[in-house]
């Protein structure tokens, strides 16, 4: 920084020290290594100005009439005799537990209650894609595209989310993870993204005396090609070790957390570990499938109970073991490529549908609701006669986490040719909360004091929760009002 | 908004990576496939095209051999060869097929396989296809089962497909992998490991599941824009509603877990397919008339052509091909033989760009130019599955995608598959290197001649060879780096194409 330009820096700089240092009396946070991660210094700072992006995708087309079920339809009991969730005054023990007195969840579903009554959990309801397909194939590229109907779309909005924003570590080695085998379409298009099915797994197999000669050959062999190989190979070859620097198997969750066997517990609890080391990674897809329950759909014994039972596992894990404490800058989003019809099925399954239910994750997600316009279950209140309706475009739920908690405003890039509606998905940022934990105190100080720039020159990188009056700068305004925000 | 100020001064980072090509331009993001589709098809290199029959060596096996170069040579010329593996049944397998006597669910019916462990049945069935790919002389025919298990993909780890995809395999897909599609098609429909799979066991009059009605049109015939409508599955999956099986108690032994019509089921109302009529009381007729009806109809004549095109030509084969096989399904009522003779009648090297391997195409090319001896398929299975394609394990009904960019970026199990096998690390699989390299000299350059003759038909790229050479310098190369070598050539960039 120029001093000319940073006139009363020190003057700020001291007199927010004395400010904080009145209020609490000081103290030092200690930090450590956990065990699970030797090799790399820990990340001190929890937070950063943009969420990582977890983005689970329930393939094979959920039911949202289940995940989220509309209890005071009676539309709903009258088409479903025995795939209905009894409403919460059901003597039934299979009864729905109420949200907002009109939705509930069912059984499988109530591990997320805590992070709902937390306002971290987000439903959204009658929430989809405006396109007509029920196409498994076809819609969920419609979705991961973030362009439905689109026959020439190819790279996926996360993708394209990834290469309009600049890294959250300069220095990242990678940006992006899929789970699984083969990438998301949602992440193709990204810089530095992989697929990658575990994050344990990921070594060069052979004597191990000559992995870096062998690393060396492959090196030298790929480096002579062109994208998408080069890439691929180079970004593999930075990978494994940096995933090597990781225990993932001793990782030891926080707030208590236990995840649950099975796969979607494994991917998040493995999420977790690598959103924790803070290596850079700011976007994980993960993948669930088995949801196209047309025959004994099982919504409390069976099928999809137990995809649920693993997803809401998975996901209160995932919540309690994040957001704890100071917690992370973390957006979960789960969706489906769309629901599942309204009257159910000879086989006491449910065929494809329209609207569905959203899941939204975080602690910057204004939470502890169900997001939706109701358009009813009537006869004429459904798509085609068939189907709950999407009243909510899908896009509109993610721009919004797009622009404020990726911090990407380049929305028309993200979404082409598409204007979407904000609806309050997310919360604003508390200016000065620095790590995160929810308020401004002494744990805050030596980041804001990090970021003073005065009133000229544009604050450093990573300041914006600095910036109160967002101006670009951090000066003696934003000192002050900080200061009022200050609860210790 | 103080976020946004923040980040917009760093945009400009962005964009120098943008001048520098250091990205894909935000063009080619945007306006998608066909400008990443051409980029991603090249190899980036500007290696010569190979002669036509090693090319056509690539296309119709599961990997280049020197045995399969000198049966393409002897043939004579692209078409001679294409010829000699059409008529795969005058080919001798017999070594082979006496091999897989040792697997006996894969010779049994429905009804013997009831009291089998479905985890044995699924174990044979894996091993002999592997068996099959590596070392069937009708490599072809292998390739077009493949082709149709991907098409008509049934997830073998599924509810009773467990038990009866076998049966699928052998009286579906490889009955009639070089047949008409209208046989082949018939048949899937028939198939109880389909009827199970997409639900239709269960669909009966009334209240129908649409599962197998909707993929039927938008997978197996019409494709997802070839003009049905939701009435449309509606219809269909009315007139399917009695297809099912006999189930594992039924009286008559023979009969349990075949395919059974029950008309007691059976939606006996008028139906309109595509606008045709088809009328009240038709019975197992109804069904069979929608069969008819997709399989004449031209969006299946163009699916199915563009689909092979894909396969066998390249990602993004020249609609004129396509047009040019549509035209020959359509002129031949769906013959398979002749589409093959229509899609390879001008075979040119120089204008078709290569494709990726998949994963299960790239261990079984490596397993075939190494001359790997597989005493059981344990450890390959271990390896296909890290891989990501074990064989009849995708879940969804699309089968396997044949995309560059589904499998371009999971490249680490390639080069361990390649590692694992010269280290002695694949379970019951093995290579020797000494048989490999009989009469080569025992020079790095001499291996590396060696591995380009076995693996590539000469046509290894010169800088992926050049550094396989260095690696096992200084002469003379240790037997070691000799099998590493190898392992690296299979997970080398040239090697990932065909």
């Amino acid at each position: 920084m120029d001093s000319h330009e940073c006139q009363g820096c020190a003057e700020y700089r001291e007199l927010s020290r004395r400010q904080f240092m009145a209020v609490t009396g000081g103290a030092a946070v200690a930090f450590s290594a956990p065990a699970w991660l030797p090799r790399v210094v820990f990340a001190q700072d929890f937070c950063s100005d943009r969420d990582v992006m977890v983005c689970i995708f329930l393939r094979g087309a959920a039911d949202g009439l289940t995940l989220c079920v509309p209890f005071t339809e009676s539309a709903y009991y009258a088409a479903r005799p025995t795939l209905a969730i009894p409403p919460p005054d059901s003597s039934d023990p299979n009864h729905a537990t109420n949200l907002d007195g009109f939705f509930g969840f069912p059984p499988a579903m109530t591990a997320l209650l805590p992070a709902y009554q937390a306002g971290h959990l987000l439903m959204v309801h009658a929430c989809g894609s405006m396109d007509s397909s029920r196409s498994h194939f076809d819609a969920q590229r419609f979705m991961e595209i973030g362009q439905p109907g689109s026959q020439s779309l190819f790279t996926g909005w996360l993708g394209r989310h990834l290469v309009s924003a600049p890294p959250i570590n300069p220095n990242a080695l990678l940006r992006a993870i899929g789970m699984g085998y083969t990438l998301q379409q949602s992440l193709q298009g990204g810089p530095l993204t992989l697929p990658i099915p575990d994050l344990d797994l990921f070594g060069l197999a052979g004597n191990p005396g000559t992995v870096a000669a062998r690393i060396a050959a492959l090196h030298d062999m790929y480096e002579l090609v062109e994208d998408p190989l080069h890439a691929a190979a180079l970004t593999t070859q930075a990978t494994i070790d940096l995933l090597n620097t990781i225990d993932f198997v001793n990782y030891q969750p926080a707030g208590g957390a236990v995840y649950p066997s099975g796969s979607v517990g494994y991917a998040l609890k493995s999420t977790a570990a690598l959103i924790k080391a803070d290596l850079g990674v700011e976007a994980v897809a993960i993948d669930v499938g088995g949801w196209d329950t047309h025959n004994n759909q099982g919504p409390t014994v069976g099928t999809m109970a137990n995809l649920m039972t693993g997803l809401s596992g998975g996901l209160a894990a995932f919540h309690a073991d994040m957001f704890s404490g100071n917690g992370r800058n973390v957006t979960v989003v789960a969706m489906s490529e769309f629901g599942r019809r309204l009257a159910q099925n000879g086989n006491d399954g449910s065929d494809h549908g329209h609207g569905n239910a959203m899941l939204v994750l975080g602690n910057h997600i204004a939470g502890g609701r169900v997001l939706t316009q109701w358009p009813g279950l009537a006869p004429d209140q459904l798509f085609q006669g068939l189907d709950l309706q999407v009243t909510i475009d899908f896009r509109d739920i993610l721009a919004e986490i797009v622009q404020q908690r990726l911090a990407n405003n380049d929305l028309s890039f993200v979404f082409p040719d598409f204007t979407p509606t904000f609806r309050g998905v997310t919360q604003a940022i508390q200016p000065g909360d620095m790590n995160c934990d929810g308020d401004v105190n002494l744990a805050d100080y030596a980041a804001v004091n990090a970021c003073l720039s005065g009133p000229v020159t544009p604050a450093p990188a990573n300041c914006a929760r600095a910036d109160a009056d967002a101006d670009a700068d951090v000066d003696m305004a934003d000192v002050r009002a900080i200061q009022n925000a200050f609860g210790g | 908004m103080n976020l946004f100020k923040l980040l917009a001064a760093r945009t400009g980072v962005l964009d120098e990576l943008d001048k520098i090509g250091a990205l894909p331009s935000r063009r080619a993001l945007l306006f998608g496939s066909s400008v990443l589709g051409t980029l991603w098809a090249s190899k980036g290199r500007a290696d010569p095209p190979p002669p036509v029959l090693n090319w056509m060596v690539q296309r119709l096996t599961m990997g280049f051999t020197g045995e399969e170069l000198a049966l393409a040579q002897a043939a004579g010329t692209a078409q001679d060869y294409l010829e000699y593996h059409l008529a795969y049944t005058a080919i001798d397998d017999s070594t082979l097929d006496q091999r897989l006597q040792s697997y006996p669910t894969l010779f049994m019916q429905p009804y013997e396989l009831i009291p089998v462990s479905p985890a044995h049945i699924i174990s044979e069935l894996t091993e002999a296809t592997i068996l099959r790919s590596v070392l069937s002389k009708r490599q072809l025919f292998e390739r077009m089962v493949e082709f149709w298990t991907d098409h008509f993909n049934i997830d073998i780890n599924n509810g009773n497909a467990r038990w009866l995809k076998t049966i699928d395999d052998r009286d579906v897909i490889r009955a009639h992998a070089l047949d008409t599609f209208p046989a082949l098609l018939s048949a899937s429909a028939h198939s109880p490991a389909m009827l199970y799979y997409l639900d239709n066991a269960s669909s009966v009059a009334g209240n129908p599941n649409e599962n197998y009605a909707r993929e039927l049109m938008e997978l197996h015939t019409l494709s997802v824009n070839g003009g049905y409508t939701q009435q449309d599955v509606i219809e269909v999956a009315r007139c399917f509603t009695g297809w099912t099986v006999y189930p594992t108690n039924w009286p008559v032994e023979t009969l349990r877990w075949t395919f059974r019509y029950n008309g007691a089921v059976h939606d006996n109302g008028a139906k309109v397919v595509l606008g045709h009529d088809i009328p009240a009381g038709g019975g197992i007729n109804d069904g069979l008339m929608v069969l008819d009806i997709l399989a004449n109809h031209p969006s299946t004549a163009q699916f199915i052509s563009k689909k092979l095109c894909k396969r066998f030509w390249s990602y993004d084969p020249p609609q004129s091909l396509i047009d040019d096989v549509a035209a020959t399904y359509t002129a031949t009522g769906g013959d398979i033989k002749e589409m093959l003779r229509t899609l390879f009648a001008n075979p040119d090297p120089a204008t078709v760009p290569p494709k990726y391997k998949r994963p299960y195409h790239l261990l079984v090319s490596g397993l075939r130019g190494a001359a790997a001896d597989i005493v059981t398929t344990t450890g390959l299975r271990t390896q296909l599955a890290a891989a990501g394609q074990i064989p009849f394990s995708w879940g969804p009904p699309d089968g396997y995608p044949d995309t560059l960019s589904a499998w371009v970026g999971l490249i680490l199990p390639r080069w361990n598959f390649g590692a694992a096998l010269m280290n002695n690390n694949v379970s019951g699989t093995s290579v020797d290197i000494n048989a490999f390299l009989a009469g080569v000299p025992n020079t790095a350059q001499g291996v590396a001649d060696q591995i380009d003759t076995a693996l590539f038909g000469g046509q290894m790229p010169p800088a992926d060879k050049d550094r396989i050479r260095d690696y096992m310098l200084p002469d003379p190369p240790t037997t070691a780096r000799k099998r590493e070598a190898l392992g690296l050539a299979i997970g080398s960039p040239g090697y990932q194409w065909y």
